[in-house]
């Protein structure tokens, strides 16, 4: 095992990650055999669905575990994005792409907010995003009277469906090419730009930064900018994909997203993050949802499962930073 | 590499962590202690270390923020090699050490020094209670584990980042200079670091 870890390949991709991409495997392999069809095309292209707006809520959120922060509040403010542009466009008859731009505006307004408690006030991120989760809800419901909201279908003769294309064209999936771009880009901003590098930092010594002359303030809210505006895009595919949203919902995606950062190598003591070990734990909890659902498991048992998964991996997060250090 | 002996008034301006006191030290001592030599290196590499543009006044201090970065240069050139061989090359250039080295025993004596007043005050942020905390910030971890972090992180800006980016030659005073002052900070240091070494082969 010793020397399987100190393989140079195994060293640059991360012994984690390729044990997290074994664990993926398995369990599709698993859930194709327990489960009949479960390894065609709809089946995968029904995980691609879950993949994208997880995936952009994990990615977000990814930065702010960066900086040894937290924010429990992007499920709520994704829906919350989703329900308020939503209701313009059904309501004040708002055009598609203002709908998308003001999703994505509101997911910003949200992330601003979050990061000027933490970074300016010092607020522990804590509570600012267990209060701004509520935040999100209430506001959700609030400018929908709390309605459901139904985003226009691909075939809706006003033309307004052609925002599905976002995820699948034809056959052809989309959304995992947009969300392959949004991966590389925000590899290339975490690991090789000066933005990355000052919120990696600072999860790793906030003090040390600051007395190097960082404006900490400014680094350590520019991650929940990046986290809320990510929330935001994450809602244009959830809606893309599943068309209805609910107010006052939103807050089970929180747990998902956060532990698939965590699987994925993200240390939840900040300073050290892996955006590639997040899309494999992406794909690891899409893959599981799917299969719970295919099982005929209800929602709670998911529930049940995601928070057992996420006090596995935190555990196992302590476990492994006590034995590295 | 020579033993850089300083004389006690170098030692207080060494010792000195903050950097406006250290400024009031290095206008007087020239024209109190003779001149070691170093002297013309200390003037330089405290401009280099503390001032940023225009500014008179200390507001930066690049030799910190190349403690932290290495750490994070040793995590991230895991995968961009060139790239953070680059940019520690570009740290060490543009704070003056590698300059300094190349100046022979005079310079060195300068950085070397230089470097462990940094690295005592980057050893000193670990020790506070903001540093390393678990679960999201919401854990203060233990001072044991603050201490094995903290060799951690010393093995990383140094050793590790040497013979990751093929630079253990270059970064030898550096190397040096940051694990004379982690002994200094922490009495069980050495065995912490002889364990680690002895764990990573």
């Amino acid at each position: 095992m010793k020397s399987f870890k100190n393989n140079p390949i195994v060293k640059k991709l991360g012994f984690n990650r390729i044990i997290l991409f074994c664990i993926l495997l398995l369990m599709y392999g698993v859930f194709s055999i327990l489960i009949p069809g479960f390894a065609g095309m709809a089946r995968i292209m029904s995980i691609f669905n879950y993949v994208y707006f997880l995936g952009f809520l994990a990615l977000g959120v990814t930065f702010v575990i960066a900086t040894g922060g937290i924010d429990f509040s992007i499920g709520p403010v994704m829906f919350c994005c989703a329900l308020m542009a939503g209701y313009s466009m059904n309501t004040y008859g708002a055009p598609v792409i203002v709908s998308i731009l003001m999703s994505i505006a509101i997911g910003l307004c949200f992330g601003t907010f979050n990061g000027y408690l933490v970074a300016f006030v010092g607020v522990p991120p804590f509570i600012v995003s267990m209060a701004t989760m509520n935040i999100a809800k209430g506001l959700g419901s609030v400018f929908t009277q709390t309605q459901s909201v139904s985003w226009p279908q691909g075939n809706d003769p006003s033309g307004k469906g052609w925002f599905r294309g976002l995820v699948k064209i034809g056959d052809i999936p989309t959304g995992l090419i947009l969300f392959a771009v949004a991966v590389v880009i925000l590899f290339f901003v975490m690991n090789n730009t000066k933005a990355g590098r000052y919120i990696l930092c600072l999860g790793s010594n906030k003090e040390a930064v600051r007395l190097s002359g960082v404006n900490v303030r400014k680094w350590q809210m520019l991650a929940y900018v990046i986290c809320g505006t990510m929330a935001g895009i994450a809602a244009i595919f959830f809606v893309s994909a599943y068309t209805t949203v609910q107010p006052g919902l939103g807050d089970t995606y929180n747990n998902e997203a956060i532990a698939s950062c965590v699987m994925g190598g993200t240390s939840m003591a900040g300073g050290l993050a892996s955006i590639g070990g997040t899309v494999i734990g992406v794909f690891v909890i899409s893959l599981l949802q799917e299969g719970i659902m295919a099982m005929r498991m209800t929602k709670e048992v998911q529930m049940i499962i995601t928070g057992l998964i996420v006090i596995v991996f935190v555990y196992a997060d302590v476990s492994a930073r006590r034995r590295k250090s | 590499m020579g033993t850089y002996q300083i004389s006690p008034a170098w030692m207080e301006y060494y010792l000195e962590p903050e950097p406006d006191r250290r400024a009031q030290l290095l206008a007087r001592l020239p024209d109190t202690e003779p001149d070691d030599g170093s002297n013309s290196f200390r003037k330089r590499l405290f401009a280099l270390r503390y001032l940023n543009g225009e500014d008179t006044q200390p507001s930066v201090d690049r030799y910190l923020w190349q403690c932290v970065n290495f750490v994070q240069i040793y995590d991230t050139s895991r995968y961009f090699k060139k790239s953070g061989r680059r940019e520690a090359e570009q740290l060490l250039s543009g704070n003056g050490y590698l300059e300094a080295v190349r100046a022979g025993i005079d310079g060195e004596r300068a950085v070397y020094w230089e470097i462990r007043n940094a690295a005592a005050r980057f050893f000193k942020t670990c020790s506070g209670k903001e540093y390393r905390r678990a679960l999201f910030g919401l854990l203060s971890p233990g001072s044991e584990d603050q201490k094995k972090q903290m060799t951690l992180e010393a093995w990383k800006m140094t050793i590790g980042l040497g013979e990751r980016l093929g630079m253990a030659q270059t970064l030898e005073l550096w190397t040096r200079a940051v694990m004379d002052e982690h002994r200094r900070a922490d009495p069980m240091a050495e065995a912490r670091m002889q364990k680690l070494l002895a764990e990573r082969g």
